[in-house]
């Protein structure tokens, strides 16, 4: 019995294998790398191309992009004035809650305490009744004592 | 660069938080 190697006058069969893989790689990378470096010889050949109108690509695409730029604001235009403000207008609203909140929770004077005039003395008097005093007696002059007659008669 | 953006101002907010507290001073605090 014996080994067989495959070799022959070339070398060994795996061998021969293995270099003809590496041989199809190396074909591939070579056909590869041939058109690229082309296109970029052709990008950096310093030329700009202009149609026959006389417009460059680039002011083609900057008229492209402008009319976008155009429209997409005209679009945000006719949103609407919350609908573009929405952010803000929540905002404030959030704010004044918790304004809101604040003072109902901590600064609200609550209704019939027994400070709700912080202190302060009322001085208006309160109506009272006043009981009309009772008539003073009309002090008639007492009766005057009955004096006798007056009989005495001097020229007599 | 972030830095170089301006910020747009926010003239609604402050509009409606300014009407908001004149409101809220007019009907809602103790005087």
């Amino acid at each position: 019995m014996s080994i067989d190697s495959g070799f022959n006058s070339n070398g060994f069969v795996d061998d021969r294998e293995e270099q003809e893989r590496w041989g199809l790689i190396d074909k591939k990378l070579s056909q590869d790398s041939t058109p690229t470096k082309k296109e970029e010889t052709d990008v950096v050949d310093g030329r700009m191309e202009v149609s026959e109108d006389g417009k460059s690509d680039w002011a083609e695409d900057i008229q492209k992009s402008s009319i976008k730029e155009y429209k997409r604001k005209k679009v945000s235009k006719n949103q609407g004035f919350f609908k573009r403000n929405k952010r803000e207008i929540f905002d404030a609203l959030v704010i004044l809650g918790i304004v809101y909140v604040g003072y109902k929770l901590f600064f609200e004077k609550e209704e019939g305490g027994d400070f709700d005039n912080g202190g302060e003395v009322d001085y208006t008097p309160t109506p009272q009744e006043i009981t009309s005093p009772a008539p003073a007696p009309v002090n008639l002059a007492p009766p005057k004592p009955e004096l006798p007659e007056a009989t005495f008669n001097p020229e007599a | 660069m972030e830095k170089d953006k301006e910020k747009k101002p926010r003239i609604v907010f402050w509009a409606i938080l300014g009407l908001g507290m004149w409101y809220m001073y007019n009907n809602v605090f103790d005087k």
